[in-house]
């Protein structure tokens, strides 16, 4: 009866919610425009002989831009502006530059500049105003011709909006009333949470390359979907060469989807490619993305739909992989959990790119380790070491400069295997693995560099940068401390690494940063919550100080690859070194500084409770400023 | 029925928990056969290798009477082609045709006339010979000339600046250009060994998991945790 009561209770708890959350972005996100002139409601058309313009020439019920700095003026009574659209022709993708006369928070008179970005593709803009105008002036590169320019004042119902807001307060509601499951088992809750956000986050990103290389992934993930020929079609073609159409408002983004959906017409491709049935180890990180995306084109939905499932295959794998990893560790579960919960790591999950499934299968394979080293006691068996030995090798196919890891298995004590022989057979094994991947990356650098490295980097070479290096190594060691004690702080527990959301925007504000960096400092020092024995379980002094020297020797490897290959040559600093890169290092150097000496009296409840909040709170505000506001309304 | 699915499936798993070893070290061996396979039997590849990198100028309007002389040196074995990037001025050429010479110091490898019509704008123009297992290190000379072309129907090729210890030249009517040489594309033909790093890798783990099999009685007794 109780049990059944609950269950009625949580129905009607989450019913509660997406009534709430209807009111919310009904009421909360149209307040103005409820409250406003009903005259000013609606969709205000403004014909186009009536406008005042400067620059136009009117051509067959058109205005085309015939000057440089052509604009329109609209003149407002203090009316509240909620969109601007207007309809154009263009040969090639603009910015147009948009000056508003509003007023501050005193009433005082005001003027604000905003950029709107337009795509050739596509035929009409809509740029979010959300102000009250006394005039607007729009101006026009040349060459464009507007069709139609309007005010949209209508009330909106926003499903993104309310997907948005509703998955927030279910996903604190389900923390909240879950809160004992939680607290036995975190995973339990890094899972729920991360797949919650993860869905919302692929939701609302747009269908576009937003983040690094992005393109490169996606063409990647493209052509392994198909088994012989590539069939490229108009949208996929667009996605190769980064011409894809760009939405920077709800209306936009539909157009943009609606563009992409209809070009990509499998039928009528622009040509076939040929290509190997073997995918390369290189490649394996995109296996989940592109099953996801073929398993769509099969069904036979639209490219937009594909687009957006194959990102979905790449969140599901990653926190599920992530799940496992965090279930299986022994300590530092909470670290796991709050740094695979961070807003960067997230949100690479929900984009093209195998830098997840790096990041979480070395976390499993890290997990498995660590656990088997801090049991000496127990026997390593066949399942646990195939564990470990798969998951690193696997995350590290798409970057094997992380493989020194895997050397933390010489930490496993002889009473682990049956004897030494077994003993010595495994960990020579596991150094011919550790060879047998570095040589990988070194050998062809070292035995036939290229005479030019990546072209973006400038002048670049292979092989004038390692004579470089080879002729003066010291100097070479000093470049190299210098680039990463410059960018060392930033890294580990700044913004770059953390907080950064490609191209979508960076949270470098003071506000953010510390509330990342003290929910992060306060996990790593109070992340011994369940050991209330005499001498909880921690990495002794000489196991920590071997971590040390293997995750040293991935940032070097890590900063010298980019010298090598996107520093162009002699420079006395490493270009292409990104905060990303040091995802998969964070958990095993926190473990470096996590300490048991630090008791943690808070209930396990209130505690994880806590931690899980903080890192929701986390996402939902980077979503909401740099996706939901920028892109979604 | 049940009784025996079950008897057979534990017959399996103890074979297999007691033979462990014996199994994975047996794949392991399989795995180092193919290996020795894939290095006997490898599979041909080409692979290209461009010399010049920029594309900043046209050597100049070929036609009759002009001729291009390239001499350059193969950094590696098994040269089997050239790829040279052509311009027509933006123009669709007419009648004429353009001669390809290929030389070692001793042979011609390649004698080829291209007519016009067939050479498009920005586009490769590929010169393909024999294999020369011996090219490397070798001098190789690119003769180019015309027949049947005016200087309003000429075609051209692309340079670009070449650093101080490149071993190209390029000669117009038997006159170096300094600084600069035609941008050329080496295609080489080479032996492709791609299946012999994975399957060493899968060695590699058979041999390493072999090391903590089931089944195997520890000898030495426990340790504390302390240890």
């Amino acid at each position: 009866m109780t049990r059944r009561k609950n269950v009625l209770l949580k129905l009607i708890l989450c019913i509660s919610i997406l009534i709430v959350s209807v009111g919310i972005e009904y009421l909360g996100f149209n307040f103005h425009l409820l409250f406003q002139d009903s005259t000013q409601r609606g969709v205000l058309t403004y014909p186009l002989s009536q406008l005042k313009t400067n620059g136009f020439a009117e051509k067959d019920g058109v205005l085309e831009a015939v000057s440089e700095q052509a604009s329109i003026q609209v003149a407002f009574d203090d009316m509240y502006v909620n969109k601007l659209e207007y309809g154009y022709d263009s040969e090639s993708s603009f910015k147009a530059d948009i000056v508003l006369s509003t007023f501050d928070k005193y009433g005082a008179p005001i003027q604000e500049e905003q950029k709107d970005s337009s795509s050739s593709q596509l035929n009409r803009s809509v740029q979010n105003i959300r102000a009250k105008l006394s005039q607007l002036e729009i101006s026009i590169p040349k060459g464009v011709k507007i069709t139609y320019f309007q005010i949209n004042n209508q009330i909106q119902f926003n499903i993104i909006r309310y997907l948005f807001i509703a998955g927030f307060l279910l996903l604190f509601a389900f923390l909240i009333c879950y809160r004992k499951l939680i607290a036995k088992k975190i995973e339990i809750g890094f899972l729920v949470l991360s797949v919650g956000v993860g869905l919302l986050m692929v939701l609302v990103l747009p269908v576009q390359s937003i983040s690094w290389d992005e393109q490169i992934h996606f063409t990647n993930v493209y052509k392994q979907n198909f088994t012989s020929a590539v069939v490229w079609t108009e949208t996929a073609e667009q996605f190769n060469l980064v011409r894809e159409p760009a939405g920077y408002s709800f209306e936009e983004r539909t157009d943009a989807m609606r563009y992409l959906d209809e070009n990509a017409n499998y039928h009528a491709p622009t040509r076939l490619e040929e290509k190997s049935k073997w995918i390369n180890y290189n490649d394996f990180g995109y296996l989940v993305q592109s099953l996801f995306f073929k398993a769509a084109r099969v069904v036979g939905l639209p490219f937009s739909l594909c687009f957006m499932l194959g990102r979905l295959g790449n969140m599901l794998c990653y926190c599920i992989v992530m799940f496992f990893a965090i279930r299986h560790i022994k300590i530092g579960k909470r670290i796991m959990t709050v740094i695979g919960l961070m807003p960067t790591p997230m949100f690479l999950s929900s984009v093209y790119t195998d830098d997840p499934t790096v990041t979480a299968f070395l976390m499993l394979g890290f997990s498995y380790l660590i656990t088997e080293i801090l049991e000496p006691e127990k026997s390593l068996t066949f399942w646990p070491a195939a564990v470990f030995v798969g998951a690193i090798l696997f995350g590290c196919f798409p970057k094997a400069v992380y493989i020194p890891i895997i050397l933390l298995a010489l930490l496993l004590p002889e009473q682990k295997f049956p004897d030494k022989r077994s003993m010595w057979i495994f960990k020579i094994g596991i150094v011919f693995l550790f060879l047998l991947v570095m040589s990988t990356f070194v050998l062809p650098t070292v035995s036939n560099p290229s005479s030019t490295g990546d072209l973006r980097g400038g002048d670049t070479s292979e092989s004038r940068q390692l004579a470089l290096i080879f002729g003066h190594p010291f100097a070479y060691m000093q470049v190299l401390w210098d680039s990463f004690r410059a960018c060392f702080g930033n890294y580990i527990i700044g913004s770059s690494s953390m907080l950064h959301f490609a191209y979508l925007g960076e949270a470098v504000t003071y506000n953010t940063q510390i509330f990342m960096g003290a929910l992060l400092l306060f996990t790593v020092f109070t992340d011994t919550c369940s050991n209330k024995e005499e001498n909880p379980i921690q990495l002794k002094l000489y196991q920590k100080g071997f971590l040390l020297i293997l995750l040293v020797g991935v940032i070097c490897l890590i900063w010298t690859a980019l010298y090598i290959s996107f520093t162009p040559v002699g420079l006395m600093q490493i270009n292409g070194v990104q905060g990303r890169y040091y995802l998969p290092l964070l958990v095993p150097f926190y473990f470096l500084i996590r300490s048991t000496k630090i008791r943690n009296n808070f209930s396990p409840e209130k505690y994880h409770l806590g931690l899980l909040c903080g890192s929701a709170s986390l996402l939902f505000f980077m979503m909401y400023k740099y996706i939901v506001e920028a892109r979604c309304f | 029925m049940r009784i025996t699915e079950t008897f057979s499936k534990m017959w399996i798993t103890r074979t297999i928990k007691n033979h462990a070893r014996v199994i994975l070290l047996g794949f392991m061996l399989c795995s180092l056969l193919l290996c020795g396979l894939s290095l006997l039997f490898p599979s041909r590849v080409t692979s290209e290798e461009g010399i010049i990198e920029q594309k900043d100028q046209l050597v100049g309007k070929i036609y009759d009477g002009i001729k291009v002389e390239h001499v350059f040196q193969s950094p590696k074995k098994d040269l089997k082609g050239i790829d040279l990037i052509s311009s027509t001025y933006g123009k669709n050429l007419q009648e004429g045709t353009i001669h390809f010479e290929i030389w070692t110091q001793e042979t011609k490898i390649l004698d080829y006339d291209a007519p016009m019509t067939q050479i498009h704008d920005d586009q490769l123009v590929w010169l393909s010979f024999p294999i020369q297992g011996d090219s490397k290190g070798k001098e190789y000379k690119l003769i180019i000339s015309s027949s049947g072309c005016t200087e309003e129907n000429s075609v051209s090729f692309w340079m670009g600046s070449k650093k101080e210890n490149q071993s190209v030249q390029t000669f117009i009517n038997g006159i170096q250009v300094n600084g600069s040489a035609l941008n050329f594309i080496l295609v080489f033909e080479k032996n492709n060994y791609k299946f012999l790093w994975p399957l060493l890798l899968i060695a590699t783990i058979f041999f390493t998991l072999s090391g903590v099999v089931p089944g195997k009685k520890r000898k030495v007794e426990r340790g504390s945790t302390d240890r």
